[in-house]
C-alpha cells in the first residue's frame, strides 16, 4: 500500500487554545462550564434553538434541523455528554462526523474541534464524551456514584454508546467516524460493531496494541504476565499500568469534588482495550484510513500500516516530518486533521 | 485415593522483574497524555513507589479471590495451599503450591485464576507414566514464546518443586534434599536457561520414582 501524505501546508499554529493539552486548563473563550450540564433529554428537533430559514432536506434533515447544542443525551447506555455543530453548507445533507477524542478527552477540545471541522472543513459534526470521559463521566458520578467505573470499559461498549448516540439524535443514515488514539480504538470498534453506520472510520494515532506488552518485550511479558506459573500476573500488569497511567495527564479541575476518578477512569477505559489489536478489529472493515506520525511510540507505524491493509477501502497516510514523534496530532497539528479528514471524505473540498 | 496413588506436593514459582515495564509504560503515558515526554527521575521514582503500593494492596486483598477462583477450577484430587508472593523493589516473587493425590493428575490439572478468565494448565507439557514398578513424570515449563533480546530475561525464573514419600529412584532435579519423611527435589531455570532452550529439547523436568 502507498504511504501518503496529506496536501497542504504541515505543521500550522495551534491557533485555539482550547486544543492545547495539560492540566485542566481554564475555559477558554465561549465555552459554557457549568457544574453540571444544563439539560438531560432525548433528542427533539421542535425543542432545539434554530432560527427558522430554508426547510432543511435530506437523510439528515430531522437531525440537522436541532442546530448546534452542547449537552447530555439520554441514551440507554447512561446520559452522554455530546457537542453538535451543523454545516451551514448543506446541513440536510452532510454526513455527520463523529468525534472521539483519546482517553483523557474533555467537553472544551472536542468542542473546539466541532467548531473547526465545521467552520474550516464544512462538515456537521457530532463530539460524543464516552464512558469515563469528561461530563460523561461527572454525570455518572452525580447520577449513580461512578457504576460505569465498576468494570474495565471494553470497545464493544463504547462501540455502543456511539450507536446509541445516533438513535437518540435520530440518525439512522451512515456517518463517518473520527477517533484519536483511544478514541480510534473506538471508532474502529464502531465501524466493525455496526457496519451499516459508518461510511468511513478514520482513525488518527490509534491505540494498536498493547504497548506494555511491546515495551517489556515479548518473552518478558510471557514470562511475567502470561505465564501459567503465576496467578499473579495480569493482577501485577494492572497494577502497573494504575501505578503509571496518572503520569503525563495530571489531575482534571472537573472532578476535583471526585478525587480518584480521573485516574480510575483512565485505567478502566485503558485496560477495556488493552486486549485489542486495531489488525483485528479493523479486518475486511471497509473504508478504514489511518493517520499517523512516524516515532509515536504510543501507535507504532507498522501495526497501523497492516491494519489500513486489512481494510477495503482503507488508506495509510504518514503525517508530515515536521509531526515526527508527535501522538496527539488534535493539539499538533489541528489544522493538517482539517485537511486530511476533507481528502478522504470530500476531495473536492481539500486545499491545495 | 487409589492403593497405586502416588500423593505428592507440587509448588511452582516465578520471579518477575516488573521495573521495565513500569518505566516504559510512564514513557509511553507521557506520549498519550501528549506532554511531559521527558521522565525526572522523580516522576521515574514515583511510580515505581506507587507500583510497589498497589501490588501490595492487589496481594493483601486480591489473594482470597484469587484463590477462590483457583479451588473452584481445579480437578477433583488436587488441594490449593495459600498463595504466597513476596515483592524486592519490584522484582516479584509467587509460589503456588498444590497437594495432590495422585501425581498422574498433574497433566490434566487446570484453573482459572480470576473468575471469566480462561483457564490455564501449567503442566500441560508435562507426562507421566507407569511402569516396570516406576512412576516416570517428564515435563517443561509451559510453552511461551520466549524469543527476543536475551537481557529482557534477565531477572525472570521459574522453579518447581517435587516432594513426595515414595523413594527417587533417578532425577535431573538442581538439587534434592531430604525433608522429614519425604524427598524434596527442586528445578530451577533462569530466563537464559529457558530461552536457550526449546520446546523440541527432552530432560527439561525428569524423575523416576519408585511405584
Amino acid at each position: 500500500m502507498p504511504v501518503e501524505q496529506p496536501r497542504g501546508r504541515p505543521g500550522a499554529l495551534v491557533n485555539d487554545p482550547r486544543l492545547v493539552p495539560g492540566p485542566d486548563a481554564a475555559p477558554v473563550g465561549r465555552v459554557r462550564r457549568t457544574a453540571s450540564p444544563a439539560r438531560v433529554d432525548g433528542f427533539d428537533g421542535a425543542t432545539a434553538g434554530r432560527a427558522a430559514g430554508p426547510k432543511i432536506v435530506g437523510p439528515y434533515a430531522k437531525f440537522a434541523s436541532g442546530g448546534d447544542f452542547s449537552r447530555t443525551v439520554l441514551t440507554p447506555s447512561g446520559e452522554i455528554f455530546v457537542a453538535v455543530r451543523v454545516s451551514k453548507q448543506d446541513p440536510g445533507g452532510e454526513r455527520p462526523l463523529v468525534f472521539l477524542d483519546g482517553l483523557a478527552a474533555l467537553r472544551e477540545r472536542g468542542e473546539a474541534m466541532a467548531d473547526k471541522f465545521r467552520d474550516e472543513g464544512q462538515r456537521t459534526v457530532i463530539s460524543v464524551l464516552l464512558k469515563g470521559q469528561g461530563d460523561t463521566l461527572l454525570r455518572d458520578f452525580e447520577k449513580t456514584g461512578g457504576k460505569s467505573l465498576d468494570h474495565d470499559l471494553s470497545d464493544t461498549e463504547q462501540a455502543k454508546v456511539v450507536t446509541d448516540v445516533l438513535d437518540a439524535l435520530g440518525i439512522t443514515a451512515p456517518v463517518d467516524v473520527f477517533g484519536l488514539s483511544y478514541g480510534g480504538a473506538i471508532a474502529a470498534a464502531v465501524a466493525r460493531d455496526a457496519p451499516d453506520r459508518v461510511a468511513n472510520a478514520l482513525l488518527v494515532a490509534p491505540h494498536v496494541r498493547s504497548q506494555a506488552r511491546a515495551q517489556m518485550g515479548e518473552a518478558a511479558w510471557q514470562m511475567a504476565v502470561n505465564n501459567p506459573w503465576n496467578p499473579w500476573g495480569l493482577s501485577m500488569y494492572r497494577s502497573a499500568a494504575k501505578a503509571t497511567l496518572g503520569h503525563g495527564f495530571g489531575q482534571r479541575e472537573i472532578f476535583k469534588a471526585h478525587p480518584g476518578a480521573f485516574h480510575e477512569a483512565l485505567f478502566r477505559l485503558a485496560m477495556g482495550v488493552d486486549k485489542n489489536e486495531l489488525e483485528d478489529t479493523v479486518a475486511g472493515v471497509k473504508n478504514v484510513h489511518v493517520l499517523v506520525a512516524e516515532d509515536d511510540g504510543a501507535s507504532p507505524l507498522k501495526y497501523n500500516v497492516a491494519a489500513a491493509e486489512g481494510s477495503p477501502g482503507g488508506s495509510f497516510t504518514q503525517a508530515p516530518d515536521a509531526l515526527k514523534g508527535q501522538h496527539d496530532l488534535v493539539s499538533a497539528d489541528p489544522d493538517m486533521l482539517v485537511r486530511w479528514v476533507n481528502e478522504k471524505l470530500s476531495p473536492e473540498r481539500a486545499l491545495p | 485415593m487409589s492403593p497405586a496413588a502416588i500423593p505428592a506436593t507440587v509448588r511452582i514459582g516465578t520471579v518477575s522483574d516488573m521495573a521495565p515495564l513500569v518505566e516504559k509504560t510512564l514513557r509511553d503515558v507521557a506520549a498519550l497524555g501528549g506532554g511531559a515526554p521527558e521522565l525526572t527521575a522523580e516522576a521515574l521514582e514515583a511510580a515505581r513507589a506507587r507500583f510497589a503500593e498497589e501490588l501490595d494492596q492487589t496481594f493483601a486483598a486480591g489473594a482470597a479471590e484469587v484463590e477462590q477462583s483457583m479451588q473452584r477450577t481445579l480437578p477433583k484430587g488436587v488441594k490449593l495451599l495459600p498463595l504466597e508472593a513476596s515483592r524486592e523493589g519490584l522484582v516479584v516473587t509467587s509460589v503456588t503450591t498444590f497437594e495432590v493425590d495422585d501425581l498422574r493428575v498433574l497433566p490434566i490439572l487446570q484453573m482459572a485464576f480470576e473468575p471469566g478468565q480462561p483457564r490455564r494448565r501449567p503442566f500441560e507439557a508435562f507426562t507421566v507414566t507407569v511402569e516396570d514398578g516406576a512412576v516416570t513424570i517428564e515435563g517443561m515449563p509451559p510453552p511461551m514464546a520466549l524469543e527476543g533480546p536475551e537481557d529482557e530475561l534477565r531477572a525472570q525464573a521459574l522453579r518447581l518443586a517435587l516432594e513426595v514419600e515414595v523413594p527417587v529412584l533417578e532425577s535431573n532435579a538442581t538439587s534434592s534434599r531430604r525433608a522429614g519423611d519425604r524427598t524434596h527435589l527442586e528445578w530451577r531455570f533462569d530466563g537464559a536457561q529457558l530461552r536457550a532452550r526449546s520446546a523440541a529439547d527432552r530432560g527439561w523436568v525428569q524423575a523416576r520414582l519408585q511405584r
